[in-house]
């Protein structure tokens, strides 16, 4: 296990690439502001309009997935390290939290392909 | 922390004070009431010990100076960890609710009624390495003279070494109630105030035992650590402060900004005795020449030795 500061850099880290990829995805859903070109709030929601808008922001929404994965991910690890103390505990909470990791994100990115 | 006796309402004529008890013979914990008089200016501690007096001498509790300066009477009352010397009776009781619950502090083994044990807790305190480290160990060891250290440099750590390590920022903290392993408010308080001391050097040591899963990241930032030191110590701003160091360390931005020399001969003497005082007018037993090479301020007035 490394110092406790390695991953606590990359929450930090995690949290500043949220705030932009976050401010886009929102930023979609105003008309006029929206880089993707909705022409209203119904139309930023529907499902073929965000398709085709996402054929050429794709890899944005698949920063949102990944670093949102992990920085929420990290944030449960954190909340279960403290409910139980101990080596044997550290490894199941860290083995399960990369399992969801890989499964969430692979399924994620797996949709944000296909769209894209 | 101490309320100005002014502002403290008159207490109830009386007041019941409610103590947990545990007797860990009979490993058995039991609420207990009992009915007191108090007196204005009264304080949780000396209803207490006026219950051990009168009422009940199997009543166990700690502590010792009874003016909010050793830290031993740390005591859950009415559900907030305080001070039992420093907290007044009418303070906490009214004459709508005369009642004072008096329990041990949380977070802490309890060995026998109201005390605790510490151990851990100073344990905690101890692996930080709570004292100045230089990396010439002769510069504390065989110290000619005192660190150099300016006023402003005091300042930025001075808070921080007002703690009388109560334990009642620990028994606060929600962090160590879910993580016995965290090294707690006081331990990372106190690694800060020596990383931030500009006479140490040993910030990389006492990184090392931070830097960990049950260190400084542990903390959630709920501040009632601070919010119930006696002391008005602030052991959430110097957590986060910490917290800061250590991630500026690891980008390999932090470094100490200055070192604090060993003081250079003084360009006054602290005091001269001078040679022509009679020995009489010294403290019997007191060697004037030994007395004139002691770097210790004697504030003699000549119009003592006309007398």
């Amino acid at each position: 296990m490394g110092r406790a500061s390695s991953i606590q850099i990359w929450q930090y880290i995690t949290a500043i690439i949220l705030i932009f990829v976050l401010t886009f995805h929102l930023i979609e859903r105003v008309p006029g502001l929206s880089p993707l070109g909705a022409k209203s709030y119904e139309e930023s929601v529907e499902v073929e309009p965000v398709k085709k808008a996402y054929s050429s922001y794709g890899w944005i929404l698949g920063t949102l997935l990944i670093v949102a994965l992990f920085h929420g991910l990290n944030g449960l690890r954190g909340m279960l390290l403290e409910l139980r103390t101990g080596k044997g505990w550290r490894i199941f909470v860290e083995t399960v939290i990369w399992l969801l990791f890989v499964i969430f994100g692979a399924i994620g990115l797996h949709t944000v392909l296909a769209m894209t | 922390m101490a309320e100005e006796l002014k502002s403290i309402p008159e207490p109830p004529k009386e007041v019941i004070v409610r103590v947990k008890r545990y007797d860990p013979d009979k490993n058995k914990t039991w609420w207990q009431e009992y009915k007191i008089p108090t007196y204005r200016g009264m304080t949780v501690l000396d209803a207490l010990l006026w219950i051990k007096e009168h009422l009940d001498p199997t009543l166990s509790m700690r502590y010792s100076c009874r003016m909010g300066v050793c830290g031993s009477c740390g005591m859950l009352i009415n559900g907030v960890p305080r001070l039992a010397c420093q907290t007044q009776v009418g303070a906490v009781a009214t004459p709508e609710n005369p009642v004072i619950t008096v329990e041990p502090l949380p977070n802490f083994p309890v060995v026998r009624d109201l005390i605790t044990d510490f151990s851990g807790f100073f344990e905690k305190h101890k692996s930080i390495k709570p004292y100045i480290i230089r990396k010439d160990p002769k510069e504390v060891d065989e110290a000619p003279r005192e660190f150099l250290m300016k006023p402003e440099e005091l300042e930025e750590i001075y808070q921080y070494t007002l703690c009388i390590m109560c334990g009642l920022c620990y028994a606060a903290c929600p962090v160590a109630a879910s993580d016995p392993e965290y090294l707690g408010p006081q331990a990372l308080t106190q690694a800060y105030r020596f990383i931030a001391d500009v006479r140490d050097e040993g910030a990389e040591e006492r990184i090392v035992v931070v830097d960990t899963e049950h260190g400084c990241h542990r903390c959630h930032f709920a501040a009632s650590c601070s919010a119930v030191c006696p002391k008005e110590v602030d052991p959430a701003a110097a957590i986060q402060r910490l917290r800061r160091i250590v991630f500026l360390r690891r980008l390999g931005l932090w470094k100490k900004e200055k070192g604090s020399p060993v003081a250079g001969p003084l360009e006054k003497p602290l005091r001269e005795v001078k040679a022509e005082y009679p020995k009489h007018n010294l403290l019997p037993g007191v060697d004037p020449e030994q007395q004139a090479k002691e770097p210790v301020t004697i504030d003699f007035r000549e119009e003592w030795l006309k007398e």
